[in-house]
């Protein structure tokens, strides 16, 4: 039993260790894609960058998906916590937030709205128009069938 | 206690903190218990009760920020793991975030002229409705604040949480994935978490449209940017 316990102790450190092997492996990805797009002097960051070429990568098979997939789970399943120190910054515009904080709600709450439609709106109208041209490819080929001349399956 | 020390205490108790608050989150779905508020919350009142300088405070936690350049190559994973979604849809997932993107940014712009918003604040609000990690890139190409931008993206996430299932209600929608994709486009990672609980296609649907925004942002913001001058 204990032998057991012990065993598990450390596959879960090993796990852990190959976590954290797994993020350097996207940290480093990061930094050469940041690299990279300074040198061309393309106006994106490394993480921009870095999510493309890691796509390539892993569509390619260079990168293996169990490569990285634990670290990026652990990286993203952790995002909120990277942000709270900005949120904390809000100390610094008490001010700006008492005397435009109104402004800023109607523009941010009219701008949450209209985004939701007009995507909701495209998306829904793409698929009606997708399904719409398939029956009528089902039409077309049903009707091509009624007017062309049978065969006599029989034979 | 001496600066670097302060410094150290708020790293640790941010972390401790944050962790804290997604356990109390994972057994009470409250919306004031949503885990990157009520940590920001306490250490708000934490910062201020102990009269630290936002300097101070950043010192170290700095670090915890730049983590989102390394998150933001992560987000190749789910890419990767929806690539036949993305096959079957891609037409509408590009065309959602193109869209949803262009209404975002006319709209702010608009609403800044009609409000006469500070220029600074209104170029902070360009970025709002897409994830931490894009936004804090689009925003620095638009003449915005990082941290003012990241406040806004957090309200913006909240409004999500509270009325991205109603707006959906309302709206006579048919297939899964215009249902999900709005929440990705329009309230990014907590719009995610709500397409999530209406299932899995729309939440696989609006992480694909929120990470397309993103991009898609990222790369349009020096275009946007000389645009409005």
């Amino acid at each position: 039993m204990n032998f057991i316990f012990k065993n598990l102790r450390w596959m879960g450190l090993a796990n852990g260790m190959l976590n954290i092997a797994q993020v350097l492996l996207i940290y480093m990805i990061w930094l050469v894609a940041g690299k990279a797009a300074s040198i061309f002097h393309l106006p994106i960051s490394g993480g921009v960058s870095g999510l493309l070429i890691l796509v390539v990568l892993l569509l390619t098979r260079i990168v293996r998906p169990a490569f990285i997939e634990k670290g990026a789970e652990l990286l993203l399943a952790n995002m909120m916590l990277y942000f709270v120190p900005l949120v904390v910054s809000v100390i610094q515009y008490t001010a700006l937030f008492e005397s435009a904080g109104l402004k800023l709600m109607i523009a941010i709450g009219v701008g949450f709205i209209v985004v939701m439609l007009v995507t909701a709106m495209t998306v829904e109208w793409f698929f009606q128009w997708t399904r719409k041209r398939l029956l009528q490819s089902h039409i077309a080929v049903r009707k091509q069938r009624m007017t062309a001349p049978r065969f006599d399956e029989s034979n | 206690m001496s600066a670097p020390l302060v410094a150290f205490f708020f790293l640790v108790t941010t972390i401790t903190s944050f962790y804290l608050a997604q356990s109390i989150y994972r057994r009470h779905r409250k919306i004031w218990l949503v885990p990157a508020v009520s940590s920001s919350l306490f250490i708000i009142a934490l910062v201020e009760a102990t009269a630290t300088s936002y300097d101070l405070y950043f010192q170290d936690t700095q670090w915890l920020v730049w983590l989102l350049g390394p998150a933001t190559v992560a987000f190749a994973l789910p890419i990767y793991q929806q690539r036949k979604l993305i096959i079957r849809y891609w037409l509408a997932l590009a065309m959602g975030s193109l869209v949803g993107i262009a209404a975002s940014v006319c709209v702010t712009l608009i609403l800044g002229k009609m409000l006469s918003l500070d220029p600074l604040i209104a170029h902070s609000l360009l970025a709002r409705s897409i994830s931490t990690p894009f936004a804090l890139e689009a925003t620095t190409h638009m003449g915005g604040s990082a941290q003012l931008t990241s406040l806004f993206v957090v309200i913006t996430g909240l409004l999500g949480i509270i009325f991205g299932e109603v707006i959906l209600a309302f709206l006579p929608l048919r297939s899964k994935a215009a249902k999900g994709a709005p929440l990705g486009t329009a309230a990014h990672g907590f719009g995610v978490s709500v397409a999530k609980s209406l299932g899995a296609e729309q939440g696989a649907v609006a992480s694909l449209t929120m990470i397309f925004s993103g991009v898609i942002m990222v790369l349009l913001a020096p275009a946007i940017a000389s645009l409005i001058g």
